[in-house]
């Protein structure tokens, strides 16, 4: 009975898009964390952006490295949607418990984050939430058209001018 | 590169880069991408379009057995266990309406066929609350080709409908009086122009969905909205807010007349110590408020390294005062100094019951506490793991079944176990039958009850009923007709 599934060899175009998921989407759940609004449900935007990525999935045409750029384009304009609809209002049922974004950070408070980000240009946001994601300045250089130096001193303009609005030392 | 040479070399920033990444990181990151990595992998199974067409056809040309065969082969790539699960039957997945199942067999649900339920429009319902065996109400989240939804049954939850309500969000059951009333939260859009606000909407029905009452739309300023009806005038809405770290504000809301009429009746915010009528904590996470009947209600926090993990309010909800939980099982000490909070208490009546999650490094404190006075006392006792969804105790609590991932077990749960307690609460063992995944329970008595099983690493969404408490579970297989 399992044998028939254990010998399929050729990955199908799911399981294809599947591992995609389980390579990058702890950096697509990062990313759109720090660009969602407090409160916003990341698996809701996570699951969202991935579907997205699925119906665009017959024509991309690269290999890995494009394949995050690309994933992270659209989980941006999935969330600048978001936020321009202004979905963020979560509604929780008495019979639910899971865990959820309500559970602070340890750092810096998601709600102080976002209120924070708010003073930033769109593309210092976007710039400071690539990086929180995890991306290296030499991948957001890759990703913005930008050598790994200038974006550097970009990421480092948009954190002088973030800090301030961050009032809270770790 | 050179610190020396480097012009954008900064320690302050450097450590905010560290915080940045602190902030948009939770331990519990892998067991949210599992449950989205289920949701997609479901819009792959139901289409996307492209893919679902394939199998549609090739169904329509070939054999059951070789459609079967084929469905096993793309559903074995969706992250199906190869070595434990097997499509037997037909291609559930494209048909609208699978066969209802009768309650038959005594066989666990894992040995069971796993449909994907619903039509193509609606996801799978990840929450039911029964007012009967017959009459119940589910919520259908968001997914890639759908919005939520609420969704009713009037045969135990073989065949859903989707209820007529605008932008629905989740529901509360209210029957105190013999009129079953459904509460229904909507967001509805924001009233400003890409700022912060948005409104909510109660709306009621008495009538199984056929008509809907709406109230008042009510603007607030984001965050997260939690109702708690007593019947189907009286309702409170909790709406957190902005805060700083480690405490958040909330507004308490009350209507007497269906929500037609709200009048803000209490506010917290953080660094606002005032005491006395109309203010909440102003520390903490303040997670929600519910209410037990028209005087009692309870605030459930989450207050890391706090000592109150409750307030309790006696007056409707205009005075809060904080109230200590004993340490389960003993009757001297009380909770404190952990990293703990509580779940929103239930009740039935003057019973109730609360779960508080969370510990110390010596140890989990996973507690469930027991009310017979609306709440004003409570004892603990030890849970046998961390729940992953509130337990379920009908009727007068006298039995209790909950899903918990054992101590030891890992965090975030990567499957729950099935607990049963014969005591009302006090005392609990693994119970008989077997349960995959994890899922929320909703008991009507000791014996007819629900799980809804959440889609999650090939686990597929389905429903399951048992007439025996828990010895045999039976696969409804049911279906969402828009």
């Amino acid at each position: 009975m399992v044998t028939l599934l254990e010998r399929t060899t050729t990955p199908t175009p799911e399981a294809t898009f599947l591992a995609l998921y389980d390579r990058e989407g702890p950096l697509v759940l990062r990313y759109l964390r720090a660009w969602a609004p407090a409160g916003a449900d990341v698996e809701d935007l996570v699951a969202e952006a991935f579907t997205r990525a699925w119906r665009a999935w017959p024509r991309f045409q690269g290999g890995e490295p494009e394949a995050r750029a690309w994933l992270l384009r659209i989980a941006r304009n999935h969330a600048i949607g978001t936020w321009r609809r202004g979905r963020h209002v979560r509604l929780v049922a008495i019979d639910e418990d899971l865990p959820d974004a309500r559970t602070p950070g340890t750092g810096i408070d998601r709600i102080e984050l976002a209120a924070a980000l708010a003073h930033l240009s769109r593309e210092e946001r976007d710039l400071v939430a690539l990086r929180a994601a995890g991306l290296s300045h030499a991948e957001i250089g890759a990703l913005t058209g930008r050598s790994e130096a200038a974006a550097k001193m970009a990421w480092h303009r948009a954190a002088t001018r973030l800090r301030p609005h961050l009032d809270r030392e770790a | 590169m050179n610190d020396e040479l480097d012009p954008t070399a900064n320690p302050d920033l450097d450590r905010l880069d560290a915080r940045l990444r602190e902030a948009v990181a939770e331990p519990y990151d892998d067991y949210v991408l599992r449950r989205a990595r289920s949701r997609v992998a479901g819009s792959l199974a139901a289409g996307g379009g492209r893919r679902r067409g394939v199998v549609i056809a090739l169904a329509a040309l070939i054999p059951a057995a070789a459609a079967a065969v084929l469905l096993a082969t793309v559903l074995g790539n969706l992250g199906r266990p190869l070595a434990t699960h097997v499509v037997t039957g037909p291609t559930p997945t494209v048909e609208a309406s699978p066969s209802p199942a009768e309650p038959s067999p005594s066989a666990p649900p894992s040995a069971a066929p796993s449909p994907s339920p619903g039509a193509a429009s609606a996801g799978p319902v990840s929450a039911i609350a029964m007012f009967d065996a017959q009459d119940g109400w589910g919520y259908v989240p968001t997914t890639a080709t759908a919005p939520s939804g609420v969704v009713h049954t009037t045969d135990g939850g073989v065949h859903w409908a989707l209820a007529h309500v605008p932008t629905a969000g989740r529901i509360v059951l209210t029957d105190p009086t013999g009129v079953r009333t459904a509460w229904v939260l909507a967001a509805l859009p924001g009233a400003g122009t890409g700022g912060p606000a948005a409104q909510v909407q109660a709306l009621t029905t008495t009538d199984q969905g056929a008509n809907w009452t709406p109230g008042t739309a009510l603007s607030i300023s984001g965050g997260v909205a939690t109702l708690s009806a007593i019947d189907a005038n009286r309702a409170w809405l909790s709406v957190t807010g902005n805060g700083a770290a480690g405490s958040n504000a909330m507004q308490l809301y009350r209507t007497l007349d269906g929500g037609m009429h709200w009048d803000l009746i209490a506010k917290g915010n953080p660094g606002d110590s005032s005491t006395g009528p109309g203010y909440l904590p102003g520390s903490c996470q303040k997670l929600g408020v519910t209410f037990a009947n028209a005087s009692d209600g309870y605030l459930n926090l989450h207050c890391p390294g706090g000592e109150y993990f409750l307030y309790a309010s006696h007056d409707g909800g205009v005075t809060w005062a904080a109230q200590h939980l004993p340490l389960a099982d003993l009757t001297t000490g009380y909770v404190s100094n952990c990293d703990c909070q509580t779940a929103a208490p239930v009740f039935h009546g003057a019973d109730g019951f609360l779960v508080l999650t969370g510990g110390v490094e010596a140890g989990p404190l996973d507690t469930l506490y027991l009310t017979h006075d609306s709440g004003r006392t409570w004892a603990g006792h030890a849970l046998p793991g961390t729940p992953v969804a509130p337990p379920a105790m009908p009727g007068a609590m006298s039995t209790g079944y909950v899903v918990a991932v054992p101590a030891g077990g890992g965090t975030p749960p990567p499957a729950g176990t099935f607990y049963h307690s014969a005591d009302g609460g006090r005392t609990w063992q693994r119970a008989a039958g077997q349960l995959d995944g994890l899922g929320t329970l909703d008991f009507l008595t000791d014996g007819l009850g629900w799980y809804v099983q959440q889609p999650q690493g090939g686990i597929p969404a389905r429903i399951l009923r048992t007439p025996d408490g828990g010895r045999t579970w039976v696969d409804l297989r049911y279906t969402v007709q828009g």
